[in-house]
């Protein structure tokens, strides 16, 4: 029974966090230009981090050592910095880009100024890490997350063409389209797999897997979560690109302005929709707030080999708490020069699709390595799976600035 | 980890790309980037009519649209001068709640992106 609850609220807590700025930007956006046509990047990307997921929480559970442990031991000294440089960078922008998403949700309800609730969201998420215990902050966020079911019970009333979005899970590429639409929908299908791959998704997971001290009879909660609760986390992203399709594209919106994605449930539920959607997107912007500011400083922590750990009281591991609380901090500074977090959103979407490929490998090849795993290595599947989409994501890495730069950020 | 080749990929194929573009991109993305925002005034202004959204959020999103579009009048002055007047209507359209006229401004906008318009 015990086992049970664990994994309900292990799905649940899954499914609460899986949607953040990033992916409700892009989801909206994505519905609003290319109608469904982009929903098979959203499910091949949630295969990929069932996967990745997966994958490093059983390397945690066995070897008891997080993914950035593992980078420092897999990669030679000068990768190795660079990938440590470039995932700090880009968790701190994505924690900024998350705070100021909070930010843009309170002032949205509240009518306050955006500083002020920038600036209270930062000292609320610091004042939360620093009293709850990890599970709990988990917990917290992923939990109240699951107000952004409101966007799927949303769908159900607007009606969809379901043969339509049946179909926009067939990968397809749009080639009737002009040379333009084409590359913008190229840098689309590049964002939508960063933003659903994040690599702070990983570092934070497997960082979880220790701050919890898993062991092998948790591979199966584990399982669960990963497969479970991040599929049906992306149904809930699927649900705000089929909500743009139907409601946005016929009104030529294409969301520039982040609490315009409140309306895809103000519109079908009225006040109560637009109510909860803000407050979801409060409570699961915030999460991964806190993902990202600790897994900047899980980061630092793991690959200069300093005690870390948020199971440890704040002295006994004083660099990892310095180094969380300055994460929050440069995050809110980030926001005070005024840049937009929209701006911010396809800047950590891009920074963190080129980071991806050294965050991938070496889980791979731990996963595949008995002497480390033993009989928990890599099964046929998850080593096919796992080898198919770090291809994929290389390529991603590699076609992600010129698409950028090409289409603007997907303006063009 | 090779991560050179794939950076040397990338920063060999944006000049390349970048200059396959036409030279009316930046005019384009301006023109896009008013047209979306004067539609996401429109749809706001119409949901409150409707009674489907608060007042505090009505009115926060009709000053991000405000702030949108004076940002964009501020580069049109400089870049676009003929997508200046319209993003000076959609001011004074989104000021007022207007949400005929912010539709027919949408309407001017998307047909100013021409052949290069939204993805049918």
């Amino acid at each position: 029974m015990g086992g049970l609850i664990e994994i309900t609220l292990g799905i649940m807590t899954a499914v609460g966090g899986f949607v953040d700025v990033s992916e409700l930007v892009f989801a909206a956006q994505a519905g609003s230009r290319f109608v469904f046509s982009l929903i098979w990047v959203f499910a091949i990307s949630t295969v990929a981090i069932a996967v990745f997921g997966e994958m490093s929480g059983r390397v945690a559970a066995i070897t008891k050592q997080p993914v950035f442990n593992l980078m420092r031991q897999r990669l030679d000294l000068g990768p190795g910095i660079v990938a440590l440089i470039a995932s700090v960078v880009t968790s701190i922008i994505t924690c900024s880009a998350e705070i100021g998403g909070t930010a843009m949700a309170l002032k949205y309800l509240t009518g306050l100024p955006y500083s002020l609730l920038a600036g209270l969201t930062t000292l609320a998420l610091v004042g939360i890490i620093w009293a709850l215990p990890f599970k709990w902050i988990e917990r917290l966020f992923g939990l109240l997350g699951l107000l952004m079911i409101v966007f799927a019970i949303a769908t159900v009333k607007i009606h969809p063409d379901w043969g339509g979005v049946a179909r926009g899970f067939i990968p397809q590429a749009p080639v009737s389209l002009p040379l333009k639409d084409l590359v913008t929908y190229g840098y689309f299908v590049v964002a939508i797999m960063s933003a659903v791959l994040f690599p702070y998704e990983t570092y934070f997971y497997s960082s979880g897997g220790v701050e919890e001290q898993w062991k092998p009879k948790d591979l199966m909660v584990n399982r669960m979560v990963a497969i479970v609760g991040f599929g049906l986390g992306s149904l809930l992203a699927i649900a705000v690109l089929i909500n743009a399709a139907v409601l946005f594209r016929p009104e030529h919106v294409d969301p520039a302005i982040i609490g315009t994605s409140a309306l895809e449930a103000a519109i079908p539920i009225g006040k109560t929709g637009l109510l909860l959607a803000l407050l979801g997107m409060v409570f699961a912007f915030s999460g991964a707030a806190v993902e990202t500011g600790l897994s900047s400083a899980y980061s630092l922590a793991q690959f200069l080999g300093w005690e870390w750990g948020r199971y440890k009281k704040p002295h006994e591991a004083p660099r990892f708490t310095i180094a969380w609380i300055a994460a929050f901090a440069l995050a809110f500074a980030i926001l005070l020069t005024g840049i937009k977090p929209l701006d911010l959103v396809e800047w950590a979407v891009v920074l963190s699709i080129v980071v991806l490929p050294a965050t991938y490998l070496p889980l791979i090849l731990i996963a595949n390595d008995r002497k480390y795993m033993n009989q928990h290595v890599n099964g046929p599947v998850s080593n096919t799976l796992g080898w198919v989409f770090y291809v994929m994501i290389c390529l991603a890495a590699a076609a992600a600035l010129p698409l950028y730069f090409v289409t603007q950020g997907g303006k063009l | 980890m090779k991560l050179k080749p794939l950076l040397v990929l990338a920063l060999l194929a944006a000049p390349m790309m970048a200059h396959a573009e036409d030279i009316d991109s930046g005019k384009l993305v301006q023109i896009r980037g008013a047209r979306t925002v004067v539609a996401e005034a429109a749809l706001v202004a119409d949901a409150r009519v409707h009674g489907l959204v608060s007042q505090t959020y009505a009115n926060e999103m009709q000053q991000d649209a405000l702030d949108e579009l004076k940002s964009l009048a501020k580069q049109a002055q400089k870049k676009t001068p003929d997508l200046s007047p319209i993003t000076q209507r959609a001011i004074e359209a989104t000021k007022t709640s207007d949400i005929a006229a912010l539709r027919a401004i949408a309407a001017q906008l998307l047909a100013m992106e021409g052949p290069h318009g939204r993805a049918d």
